[in-house]
Formats: C-alpha cells, sequence, structure tokens
C-alpha cells in the first residue's frame, strides 16, 4: 500500500482517539457564531438587509465559521509530538519518501475539515441558515472548507518542523485571526471603512469566505467568485504545502 | 557488503554551528571504526560522549560533517536511501505514536518497508517479543519493558542486516534489561549485525564481541572486552578503610611486591596487582604494620571502567573521581 495513505489512515485514527485536539477548534467558531448572532440578528434582519438577500445572517456568517473552524494548528501540533517522541525519527530512518510524512499528516486535515465542515454546517441549519445553491453547493462547501484547512495547515506544520516547540507551533493558529477579522466577515465589502477595505482586498482569506458565502446566499453558482475561491486555497495550498516540506527537508540540519 | 565490514568509518565527524557568536560545537572528532558482518559491536561511552550522534549520523538521520561512512557497504552520504532499506534502528527515544496498538505500529511498519504480508509478519514479531497478549492494547497502556520490546520488533520487521540500537536498556529495571539482552542474542544469531550503545559496562561485557570506548567525540581504546581488560595487566584488590586512614593507607600499600597503581575506590583503595590471590597476604601484613584495621577485602579481574579509567583519567559510571594521585607504579 502506498506509504502516505499509510500514514494517512495512522493520522486519521490518531484524530478519532484523540477528539480534545478536535473539538476546541470546533468550539470556538460555533462560539462566535452564536455570539454574534446573539449581537446583530435584530440589526441585520432579512427584509431590512440587501446584502442578506432574503437570508437570515446566520447564512451570511456560516462561511467564516466555515473557514474558522477548518483553520488550526492540529496537524502541526501532532507534528511535534511525533517529534517529541521519537516517531518522527523512525519515519525518517524508513526508505519511504519524506513526503509521504508531511502528506499523511495533511490527510487527517482532509478527513478532520470534512467532518468539522458538516458539523458548522448542521449549527448553522439549526439557526435557520439554508444553503441556497442546494446539494451541489453544500458539498462545494465542505469540499471547498476542507481543502483551505489541508492548504493552511501547511504553516503550522513547518513552523512545527523549523521549531519543534509547542507554544511556538500552536501561535500559528493565532496568525489566523488578524488573517480572518481582516475580511468582510461582518458586511460585505462594499461597506467597509476605506483601510480596512484596503487590507481584505490583498487577504487571501476574503476570496475564501467570498466564494463560499455566494455558495450560500445564491441560487446561481457565481463562477467569478468560486474561481478566485478555487485559486486561493491551491496557491495557499503550494505555498505552506512546500514550505512545510522544505522545513522537513532541512530538518536534520 | 564492502569486504567483510557491516559498518566502516573513517574520520567520521560531526559539527554543530555555534549559536550567537558561541564557537562550533565538535559532537563527533574524527573517529575510526570498523565492525565486521555478525558481530554484536558495542559502543561505550558516558553521556554526552557522541555515542548518539555517530548512531544518527549511520542511520541517515543526522548529516556527517566530515569523514566517510558506509552501512552494509553503502556509502551513507551518497546513497541514504539504499541504506534505510538494509538497516534497523531503535533509538534511545522509543519512538513509538501511543494512540495507536501494537498491532497497527508493526503493519504499518511493515507496510512502510513493502513486507510481502504485514498481517503475517506482524503476529511472528509479536510472538517474538512476547507481546501476543498485548497486540491490541493502544501502546500508552504498555509498560516501559512492553514499549522497548515493540520497538525493537519495529527495528526488525524487514530482517535488517544492520541493526543499530541506540541504549536499548536505558531506564529499565533489571528483569526487562535482561529480556532485552536475549532479544538481542537472538537476533545476532538470526544473522543480523548488531551495533549497540550502552553507558552500562555490563551490558557491554555481556553482549558485546568487540566494544569502542568513545568519550568527549574521540575513540579512547578499541577491542574486545577480554583484550581491552587484560591490557591493564592486573587483578584489582579493594579494600574496605574508614576515609581517615586513605592516605596512611595508600603509602603503607606502595610496598606490595608487584604493584601497578592504586585508586581510591567507593569502599575505601583499590590495589592493582600482577597476582591479587598472592597480594592479599601482604596486603593485610602491610596494613596491620601501619596500624591500620581494613574493612572487607574483595578481588576481582579489571572491568571496562577501569579501562575507560585508564583511557581518560575518569569513571563512566558510579560517580567515583578520577585518583587524586596513583602510588607505587613500577
Amino acid at each position: 500500500m502506498n506509504e502516505t495513505v499509510l500514514l494517512g489512515r495512522r493520522a486519521v485514527r490518531e484524530v478519532w482517539r484523540i477528539p480534545a485536539a478536535t473539538i476546541p477548534a470546533l468550539f470556538i467558531p460555533v462560539f462566535f457564531l452564536v455570539v454574534n448572532l446573539g449581537q446583530v440578528n435584530k440589526i441585520f434582519t432579512p427584509s431590512r438587509t440587501p446584502f442578506l438577500h432574503g437570508q437570515h445572517y446566520v447564512a451570511f456568517q456560516i462561511p467564516v465559521s466555515l473557514v474558522f473552524a477548518v483553520s488550526s494548528a492540529t496537524s502541526g501540533l501532532a507534528m511535534v509530538t511525533d517529534i517529541d517522541i521519537g516517531y518522527l525519527d523512525k519515519l525518517l530512518a524508513a526508505p519511504i519518501r519524506r513526503t509521504a510524512v508531511v502528506w499523511g499528516r495533511l490527510a487527517a486535515d482532509l478527513a478532520r475539515g470534512v467532518s468539522v465542515s458538516i458539523i458548522v454546517l448542521a449549527v448553522g441549519y439549526a439557526f435557520g441558515a439554508r444553503v441556497k445553491s442546494g446539494g451541489v453547493g453544500i458539498v462545494l462547501l465542505i469540499v471547498l472548507a476542507a481543502s483551505w484547512g489541508v492548504a493552511y495547515a501547511g504553516i503550522a506544520i513547518a513552523i512545527a518542523l523549523k521549531t519543534k516547540n509547542v507554544q511556538t507551533t500552536n501561535a500559528s493558529f493565532l496568525i489566523f485571526f488578524p488573517l480572518l477579522f481582516l475580511t468582510p466577515n461582518f458586511v460585505p465589502m462594499d461597506l467597509l471603512a476605506g483601510p480596512l477595505k484596503a487590507i481584505a482586498r490583498v487577504n487571501p482569506v476574503t476570496y475564501v469566505i467570498t466564494g463560499l458565502r455566494d455558495l450560500v446566499l445564491f441560487h446561481d453558482i457565481h463562477w467569478g467568485s468560486l474561481g478566485a475561491c478555487v485559486l486561493t486555497i491551491a496557491a495557499t495550498g503550494v505555498v505552506l504545502t512546500w514550505l512545510s516540506m522544505r522545513a522537513l527537508a532541512t530538518f536534520a540540519d | 557488503m564492502n569486504g567483510e565490514h557491516a559498518i566502516e568509518v573513517s574520520g567520521l565527524s560531526k559539527r554543530y554551528r555555534g549559536s550567537r557568536g558561541q564557537p562550533d560545537v565538535e559532537a563527533v572528532r574524527g573517529i575510526d571504526l570498523q565492525v565486521a558482518g555478525g558481530e554484536v559491536f558495542g559502543f561505550l561511552g558516558p553521556n554526552g560522549a557522541g555515542k548518539t550522534t555517530t548512531v544518527r549520523m549511520l542511520c541517515t538521520l543526522l548529516p556527517i560533517s566530515d569523514g566517510i561512512a558506509t552501512v552494509a557497504g553503502i556509502d551513507v552520504r551518497n546513497d541514504p536511501a539504499q541504506v534505510r532499506r538494509r538497516i534497523g534502528v531503535a533509538l534511545q527515544e522509543v519512538g513509538l505514536d501511543p494512540t495507536q496498538t501494537g498491532r497497527e505500529l508493526l503493519e504499518l511498519q511493515c507496510g512502510l518497508y513493502k513486507v510481502a504480508d504485514p498481517a503475517a509478519r506482524t503476529v511472528e514479531l509479536l510472538e517474538l517479543v512476547g507481546l501476543s497478549d498485548a497486540t491490541d492494547r493502544l501502546v500508552k497502556t504498555y509498560s516501559g519493558g512492553m514499549k522497548r520490546r515493540l520497538d525493537l520488533a519495529t527495528a526488525l520487521v524487514h530482517a535488517p542486516e544492520v541493526l543499530f540500537l541506540d541504549e536499548p536498556t536505558t531506564g529499565l529495571d533489571p528483569a526487562s534489561r535482561v529480556t532485552i539482552w536475549d532479544e538481542v542474542r537472538r537476533i545476532n544469531e538470526s544473522g543480523a549485525t548488531v551495533f549497540l550503545t550502552t553507558q552500562y559496562l555490563e551490558e557491554a561485557d555481556q553482549l558485546c564481541e568487540r566494544v569502542a570506548i568513545i568519550d568527549e567525540g574521540k575513540i579512547v581504546a578499541q577491542g574486545t572486552p577480554d583484550a581491552l581488560k587484560s591490557e591493564l595487566g592486573s587483578d584489582v584488590v579493594t579494600v574496605g578503610l574508614d576515609t581517615d586512614h586513605h592516605d596512611d593507607a595508600r603509602r603503607a600499600l606502595s610496598d606490595v611486591p608487584n604493584l601497578d597503581h592504586i585508586t581510591d575506590a567507593a569502599e575505601g583503595l583499590a590495589v592493582y596487582v600482577d597476582d591479587g590471590a598472592a597480594a592479599v597476604a601482604d596486603i593485610v601484613q602491610l596494613l596491620g604494620a601501619a596500624g591500620i584495621r581494613p574493612g572487607a577485602i574483595t578481588l576481582s579481574r579489571p572491568s571496562l571502567d577501569d579501562v575507560f579509567l585508564a583511557a581518560t583519567g575518569r569513571r563512566i559510571e558510579g560517580g567515583l573521581p578520577a585518583p587524586a594521585e596513583t602510588a607505587g607504579v613500577r
């Protein structure tokens, strides 16, 4: 069997057996969703808020919660654990492609991303959100959100391999906070203040959220925003996964 | 394989760059080693001597700074991927994922080494290391000894030509240590060359056909344990004494016939002589004449610790300082 599949299966078993590593990453975005709704639900009503396109505000927020939930440092932290317990050495002494070590971890991120996205969507549905683009839109939302989780995981893995330190690796999750909030996460881009709008325009997370949001709010697929979302995920994935592969290649130096 | 050597090392060095203006650290300083195919070779030294660094270079886990190393006839620098196919590795840190079961970890390891029937090989190895009853338990529930045995099994999945064991019994209780020794002997009998690092002298004495002693990154002695001890050419008579009498006793014992030298020992003094049995009566007589009443007197052959002491002026274990002075050198 392919070594990436073998290592991916091991990482997925690990995710399943340590739910405590995933639950906090899920709890925080759901908590933010509930708090945000409590604060602005009566201000942004479907009838008086054009940018909701007839949906409840929760539908506008669901993409933010999805992106928040899948952008975790879990794989990086698991990598630090593998370094600490000496398991990474065992893998590096085996006759396998070293990139399989990273791909195995990313496979677990994909599995975790799919599960977490389904849960977040279920919470959104419970609060009244609906995915207007239907079944195809739901599948796309789950796949794209999980793919973003895989793409972003590279940063935590790279930091883990470079620093071998839990605290620093965990900080990669904190990097995501400004990335998430310097976006049109509460209101659409055209309602943002000037400086924030300028930052949001160059923030890749903006394009991920917007692409996912259009799938929730509109019946028809908006190919422009969807394409920008896919390209952003792909580009982020290529850059951050390359960084993690490079960190692994120079791990022993 | 290159000639008869399973491992051949020449001028092997490892330098770490000093951080923030600190000088470079040379952990291994141009060592030479030859390990014959099929032997159990002991690499002995105190903590920080360079044992693990050497093993990590030979296992392709650490880049070599200088020198040449071949393992199973393959150049470690030029073809690390081929070396990895031919070696098994059980490092000092037990490298096991605690969230997996023993079976899952071994089957995964078999898969990584492309073993033909991973399930059958896993059952076979779990039986070999006596873990058949714990097959489907998570590794985090294993005792320290069980983890060591499972770690050893993971290093054996592909029947490696050369097995590297880095301090395989450190931290184990005596019973578990003996179990690991038995496993190492069995592995060696099956044809594998074993390169074993240890800081336990008894372990090297029990298991190894030849040893090299490393200190501060340099090999200070190399040969069979018996030959190294014989080079010291003496028996050791350990004399129990009160601390107050050490200096007087040392002076009195300098007249022992055929004396090699005297060092401090935990119990009193260690007297190195050519014929220990004959010297005991002289020692008692000389101490009596000096008005000193000795405690227990024991006779033994020199240990590997004595070899290390002779080569470096320090002991590997036991915490004894180097003798402040020696007396009666012939």
